[in-house]
């Protein structure tokens, strides 16, 4: 009856606690596409360049599309919460490693005639904590590739955004892939996208209260 | 943390060539540790102990008669549910096919039927009745019963679990079946699966739902046959997950035990020391030369572990393809 109880106990424990892990792979050598011709800021595919990617945890879509984000003080090697407009966003950034040269590897894709060359990705990227440790992370939430031109994420730093429908995260514990959309040539894909510096670009209506106080303190002085 | 530790703690001497009908191999065991609530991906790096070594006197169709009269009883290496719980299978210990299993589906009292795996044969092996060049002798066989959950996972604590995974069905991440130990047996739902053979070189999952580190220890015969293997892709232009495990009770490199098919091969593998469920499997990539993790080629540096299975991503052919895995272990050479 003991071990019975114990084992019950167990069962119970067991279905209440958390899994951890995930592999995405964009790449898909000798079956499917593997991403490519990733280039910096000044449109240069570029090798070494840091990737990683960012998840939109709550399902209202990446923060102004993706496309200005705040600076990230954590870095790029750091994973946490970007901010936007000045305020946390809802999007996860996790780091992945560099951009590579894959012809010098020997890959190919599944056509086996389309050699990706510089700009490319072709590690995966290993999440471990489980999902249940980063807030609002779950299973089919949106994700987007993220590139970083110099390998920085302060203000003024450009990155690289690309979503596609097919971004979703995956169960925990099963690798899967997602390099159908960059089987064949990829077209080159600029850096474009800037970190902004919210203390430097005051909100609308912030500048109207700045205002409306300047032209309070006017008026005072004209009648002294 | 998983620590892995081997001892051959009996050097007998490996006589299994002539005729011999009770031989031993080196024994030796491997011990897993299982951190708390995590999994570990478990293989045997031991086998069972064999219970018949010798000589194969002739073949006839899937029927291998052996030299000698080893005096056995109808059907002795047949499963019976309650009276006989294990099931044998024959390895050809020499020539070409050696390593090759195939399941004992009845037996006389010199003579085992077998069941083949899809994919092999009983060609190319020498017997006395028919030499195959440049044989001089029959080639060995041994006879020995597969693992099964009780015999291969034993002294863990209630609530302790075998992921199994499906080896006929055609894909990748396919969904394992659950074993759990309830401190007595081990079930499928409420079936008991103590007996359930495991096929060779077939690779589990072992999670440890405790809040304890558990230890378990495999004791076994040492392989002292040629490593081989089916790796089949089930489908046309599907890849194929197939979980395995290499034997040996000794890590061997990567590169020098044959793997590698086709280029867009893959082999995952998890961290059985890292803590968690379901842990993220890392990947290297066979390019038709080397084996790849990400940018780094790890050909020589990678080395598979004793105790520890690993998932083979084949990848897909035009139309359903077996390819034989066929290597001698570097302590054996």
């Amino acid at each position: 009856m003991k071990s019975k109880l114990l084992f019950l106990a167990l069962a119970a424990f067991a279905q209440g606690s958390a899994f951890a892990g995930a592999t995405i792979q964009f790449a898909e050598p000798f079956f499917g596409g593997i991403p490519s011709n990733l280039a910096n800021a000044s449109g240069a595919v570029t090798n070494g360049m840091k990737w990683g990617i960012v998840v939109d945890t709550s399902g209202n879509g990446f923060a102004n599309s993706g496309s200005s984000y705040d600076f990230y003080a954590g870095g790029v090697n750091s994973a946490g919460f970007f901010s936007a407009n000045g305020g946390t966003s809802d999007d996860y950034f996790i780091p992945g490693t560099v951009t590579v040269d894959a012809s010098s590897l020997g890959l190919q894709e599944g056509d086996l005639s389309t050699v990706p060359g510089n700009g490319s990705i072709v590690d995966d990227l290993i999440f471990n904590p489980a999902y249940s440790s980063v807030t609002g992370l779950g299973i089919g939430d949106s994700f987007a590739l993220i590139w970083f031109s110099s390998s920085t994420s302060a203000a003024g730093d450009k990155y690289g955004f690309f979503a596609n429908p097919s971004f979703t995260m995956p169960s925990e514990g099963n690798p899967t892939s997602y390099g159908t959309p960059f089987a064949g040539t990829d077209p080159v894909r600029t850096a474009s996208n800037t970190f902004q510096n919210p203390t430097l670009a005051p909100e609308p209506s912030r500048v109207m209260f700045l205002a409306l106080g300047g032209l309070g303190l006017l008026m005072r002085r004209r009648r002294a | 943390m998983k620590r892995i530790q081997f001892a051959v703690a009996l050097l007998a001497a490996y006589t299994g060539l002539i005729h011999a009908q009770v031989v031993t191999a080196p024994v030796g065991f491997v011990s897993v540790t299982v951190q708390p609530q995590s999994d570990v991906a478990l293989g045997a790096p031991l086998n069972r102990a064999e219970e018949f070594q010798g000589v194969i006197q002739s073949i006839s169709g899937n029927t291998l008669t052996v030299a000698g009269t080893p005096g056995w009883t109808a059907n002795q290496f047949v499963y019976a549910s309650g009276t006989q719980p294990k099931t044998y299978y024959a390895r050809i210990d020499s020539g070409a096919k050696e390593g090759l299993i195939a399941t004992i589906s009845s037996n006389g009292t010199g003579s085992v039927t077998v069941t083949l795996p899809s994919g092999e044969d009983l060609t190319n092996i020498s017997t006395n009745a028919a030499l195959v060049s440049p044989a001089t002798t029959g080639d060995s066989i041994s006879i020995a019963p597969y693992w099964t959950p009780a015999s291969l996972v034993t002294g863990v604590v209630a609530g302790t679990q075998l992921l199994v995974y499906p080896t006929n069905i055609p894909g990748i991440n396919l969904a394992a079946v659950t074993y759990v130990f309830n401190g007595t047996n081990w079930l499928q739902g409420a079936t008991n699966v103590n007996d359930v053979a495991f096929q060779f070189g077939q690779g589990l999952t072992l999670r440890n739902n405790s809040t304890s580190v558990q230890t378990i220890s495999i004791t076994g015969s040492v392989p002292m046959t040629g490593h081989r293997l089916l790796i089949k892709t089930l489908a046309a232009t599907t890849r194929q997950d197939v979980r395995f495990f290499y034997s040996s009770p000794v890590p061997e490199t990567i590169g020098n035990v044959g793997l590698g098919f086709a280029p867009g091969d893959q082999l995952l593998f998890t961290d059985n020391a890292a803590t968690g469920r379901n842990k993220a499997a890392t990947t290297l990539t066979w390019n038709g030369s080397n084996w790849l993790q990400g940018a780094t080629v790890v050909t020589t540096t990678f080395q598979l572990q004793p105790g520890v299975s690993y998932i083979y991503r084949k990848n897909q052919t035009a139309t359903p393809t077996n390819f034989v895995w066929s290597d001698l272990q570097s302590y054996l050479q």
